[in-house]
C-alpha cells in the first residue's frame, strides 16, 4: 500500500495509538499505550497512545508523527500476527504496578 | 490508573444495553449492563464488538462517557454515515439488545484523580465524550482541583450532555465556541478555536496545568499549537486524534 502522506492525512484516513490499546494488547499482552516509543530515523519519542495509526487497510500501520517513519506494523490472519517494527528504536514499557 | 493496569488478560464481556439516550440528531449514549466491570479512570474506551448470526464480527473503540469509579458504564456514539456499527448503536439499539465490550483500555489520556493541579479541557465534536467522563468524574468526587473545558462544536443543536453542561456553563466552568452559529446571546463571532479563546477561557497557564485535548485529527493539531504558544508545557498536554470516519 503505497499512498502519498498528503492523501492518509485526510480526514478518515487515521486515528492514534490510543484507539488501538485493545488490538495491541492482543499482540502484547497488555495496555501499551503509556509506553514511550523512539523513532529510529528522526529521533523523536512519543507516547504509543499519540502514534498516528492508519487501520483502513487490511492491516495496522503505526507511523512516527514527525517523519513518517513506518514505527510498527501489523497484519492478523486466521492463524498468525505478523509484526514488524521495522523504525522503531526502543519501546520503553514501564513496569505493571 | 492502578485499577486499570491491575486487570489480567483482556477478556470479551457481555454487555447488556439497558437504556438509550439521544444526545443529538446523530449521537446516542447507550448504557450497559456488564457483570464483573472492574471499573475505569476518566478517559479510557473500550472496545466493543458486535457479532452477526453468520458469525460477521466487528470491532470498534468508543470512549466512556460517564463517570470514573462509579461503576456505570456509558458509551456515546456519534453516526458516521454508512458506518456499519455506528448506524445499528445510534439507531437500532434498543434496551435489552446484547454485545461484547472489553476493557476498559487507556492507560495515556487518563485523568488520575490524585493529582491536584488544574486541569484545562478542550474538546472539539464528539472529543467531547472522554473529557465528560473527567467532568462528571470531577463532579462526583466533588474534587479540589480546578477544571474547565472549552467546547467547539458547530451550533447549539449539535450538543452532547445538554442539560449538565448547560448547568456547568452557567457555573463558568464550561464555554461553548460555536464555529458556525453561535447562539442569540453569544458575543463571539463564529469560528474556529483561537488563541483569544485560549487567553479569554483557558486556565492561565501560570497555575501549571494540565491539558487533555480531544477531536478530530486538524483541531487537535491546531489547539496543541495554540496552548504550547499561550505558554502550557508540552509535558502536561495529552491528546486524543480520531480521524473523522475511520473507525465507525
Amino acid at each position: 500500500m503505497n499512498i502519498p502522506r498528503e492523501q492518509r492525512q485526510q480526514p478518515g484516513w487515521h486515528v492514534d495509538g490510543n484507539g488501538l490499546a485493545g488490538a495491541m494488547s492482543d499482540i502484547f499482552g497488555r495496555d501499551i499505550t503509556d509506553a514511550m516509543g523512539v523513532c529510529n530515523f528522526c529521533g523523536n519519542r512519543a507516547a504509543v497512545a499519540e502514534v498516528p495509526a492508519y487501520n483502513a487497510g487490511p492491516g495496522v500501520v503505526l507511523r512516527c508523527a514527525e517523519c513518517d517513519t513506518i514505527l510498527m506494523r501489523w497484519a492478523t490472519t486466521p492463524i498468525s500476527t505478523w509484526l514488524e517494527m521495522p523504525g522503531l528504536r526502543s519501546l520503553e514499557i514501564a513496569m505493571q504496578p | 490508573m492502578a485499577r486499570a493496569a491491575a486487570l489480567p488478560r483482556l477478556t470479551w464481556l457481555p454487555a447488556t444495553i439497558s437504556d438509550v439516550r439521544r444526545e443529538s440528531a446523530t449521537a446516542t449514549t447507550l448504557r450497559l449492563d456488564v457483570d464483573d466491570w472492574p471499573g475505569h479512570v476518566p478517559g479510557q474506551h473500550v472496545d466493543l464488538r458486535l457479532t452477526a448470526p453468520d458469525g460477521y464480527s466487528a470491532v470498534r473503540p468508543y470512549s466512556l462517557a460517564s463517570a470514573g469509579g462509579s461503576g456505570t458504564v456509558e458509551i456515546t456514539v456519534d453516526t458516521t454515515p454508512g458506518g456499519e456499527v455506528s448506524t445499528y448503536l445510534t439507531q437500532g439499539a434498543r434496551p435489552g439488545h446484547h454485545l461484547e465490550i472489553r476493557g476498559p483500555l487507556g492507560k495515556w489520556f487518563v485523568w488520575d484523580t490524585s493529582d491536584t493541579e488544574p486541569v484545562q479541557l478542550i474538546g472539539g465534536g464528539s472529543g467531547i465524550v472522554p473529557l465528560m467522563s473527567m467532568l462528571r468524574t470531577h463532579d462526583a468526587q466533588q474534587h479540589p482541583a480546578q477544571m474547565r473545558l472549552l467546547y467547539s462544536l458547530p451550533s447549539a443543536v449539535h450538543m452532547l450532555y445538554r442539560p449538565e453542561l448547560a448547568s456547568l456553563h452557567a457555573e463558568g466552568t464550561v464555554t461553548f465556541l460555536y464555529t458556525r452559529q453561535p447562539t442569540a446571546a453569544s458575543t463571539r463571532p463564529p469560528g474556529r478555536i483561537t488563541a483569544d479563546d485560549l487567553r479569554q477561557h483557558a486556565i492561565n497557564p501560570d497555575l501549571k496545568p494540565s491539558a487533555f485535548v480531544c477531536g478530530p485529527t486538524g483541531f487537535v493539531e491546531t489547539v496543541l499549537t495554540l496552548l504550547v504558544g499561550f505558554g502550557y508545557d508540552p509535558e502536561r498536554i495529552r491528546a486524543e486524534r480520531y480521524g473523522e470516519g475511520s473507525s465507525t
